[in-house]
């Protein structure tokens, strides 16, 4: 396990926090969208299953990003846990060494270290692929609001005086999609390089 | 790690310090060991960096299980950092430090060892034989601090008062006390905060029959070194770096 996994990871974790807040943006561009689609009555009608489809997003991936926080805090504790445990195993090597023919006690603790080791690195990687997966899950919903936001523009030219609001609500949509899409792509690669 | 033996009888004290394989630009510290039959007690095992020589250099004086008491004088990281090390070499052990820095200590993980809270007024501790008192010495230097007196062996274990700062394989005695007075001068002016604690621990000191007093950094007094010890850091003003501008004429 690479020291660098445990800064990756905790990296990851602020990075998501941007997705937390770009989340909330979507599901405010959804209420505010639904104000506008309401007064423009049946000019909007098309507009209205939208606006539902991105407040469902929104909500959505406010509650992927809290799963997915909380897997990566977790990980990088683990992380973290795995390099001092390995530097406890390497001070408690040197002191095995220090010793003509070692010491069976010390033997002992350096046996359970190894399997406390070894028990964390397994959930690491168990946590890792629930990461990627939720981190895919996430990256397929973002491609979803790609096209949703394209067919609110087209929506949005049937608006009449309206048009212009909901023009900026699929602007929002496209923007926020993007950003999150840009954090996630990254995050991943930085997970998958680490580990 | 170098190892003295201070005292040999029913109980055993032994000191380690000196290490040559030290880490460049730690500071030097003396670390104490008690063993009591199948009681042992660690005094400022100090920090990660001396763990491993420590611990086999203990190693060779009393099994590591038998490790049950851990003492940490006060929370600085060259007296207590590597209390996580000791968490997973000696899980049974007790911790007995000051009230005031448990939630503090336990930053360096204590997850197996139980925190033993000395209070301010100090305490006792009773390994097989011998009893071991905690001296209350707060503000020398640290806001919550103690040393441990033993009464059969006359040892004073006295944390950072009477440290030196010298080079790494300096003796364990002060043989001139003289010309040992320049390397402790601004290390006492400097880290002791107060006069008034000064003034109340060497009264308390002078109290205590004492043949070795034992810091943790530096050299150990021993005989009329120890008088000699008491009335100079009786007679020198500490705290001096109060306002800045001493500091300059100290270094």
């Amino acid at each position: 396990m690479q020291e660098q996994f445990f800064v990756n990871t905790a990296a990851c974790v602020g990075a998501l926090c941007r997705v937390q807040q770009t989340a909330v943006e979507l599901s405010l561009a959804a209420k505010n969208a639904k104000a506008i689609a309401y007064r423009a009555g049946t000019k909007a009608v098309g507009f209205k299953p939208l606006t539902d489809f991105i407040d469902e997003m929104g909500r959505d991936t406010s509650r992927l990003v809290t799963e997915i926080n909380a897997t990566a805090l977790r990980i990088a504790r683990r992380a973290v846990d795995d390099v001092r445990l390995q530097e406890a195993s390497a001070r408690f090597g040197r002191a095995q060494d220090a010793l003509a023919g070692g010491n069976h006690y010390l033997h002992g603790v350096q046996g359970k270290l190894h399997d406390e080791l070894a028990t964390n690195r397994q959930e690491i990687a168990r946590g890792l692929r629930r990461l990627l997966d939720l981190l895919s899950e996430i990256s397929h919903r973002m491609r979803a609001a790609a096209v949703i936001s394209t067919r609110a523009r087209v929506e949005a030219t049937q608006a009449g005086d309206y048009e212009k609001g909901l023009q900026l609500v699929a602007d929002t949509v496209e923007r926020s999609a993007a950003t999150i899409r840009s954090i996630i792509s990254r995050c991943d690669r930085q997970l998958r390089d680490a580990a | 790690m170098r190892s003295t033996s201070l005292y040999s009888n029913k109980h055993q004290w032994v000191v380690f310090g000196r290490d040559p394989a030290k880490v460049a630009d730690i500071i030097d510290t003396n670390q104490y060991l008690i063993v009591d039959g199948k009681r042992s007690l660690l005094l400022d095992p100090g920090g990660i960096e001396n763990f491993s020589a420590m611990l086999s250099a203990v190693a060779g004086f009393c099994d590591i299980e038998q490790i049950t008491d851990i003492f940490a004088s006060h929370q600085d990281p060259d007296i207590i950092s590597s209390l996580g090390l000791w968490d997973r070499a000696v899980p049974h052990a007790r911790l007995h430090a000051p009230w005031l820095w448990e939630g503090f200590l336990k930053h360096f993980g204590c997850h197996s060892i139980e925190y033993v809270s000395i209070p301010d007024e100090g305490g006792n501790l009773m390994l097989e034989s011998v009893n071991l008192e905690f001296v209350p010495a707060h503000y020398l230097h640290s806001s919550g601090n103690f040393h441990v007196y033993d009464s059969r062996a006359r040892i004073l274990f006295s944390g950072d008062v009477g440290a030196a700062l010298e080079a790494p394989e300096a003796p364990m005695f002060v043989d001139d006390f003289a010309s040992h007075v320049g390397k402790m001068t601004m290390f006492h002016q400097r880290w002791m905060p107060s006069n008034a604690a000064k003034n109340d621990w060497v009264k308390r000191a002078r109290r205590l029959d004492i043949d070795i007093l034992a810091p943790q950094h530096g050299r150990l007094f021993r005989g009329d070194d120890v008088k000699r010890f008491l009335d100079w850091f009786e007679a020198l003003d500490v705290g001096i770096a109060v306002g800045g501008d001493k500091l300059a004429e100290v270094a």
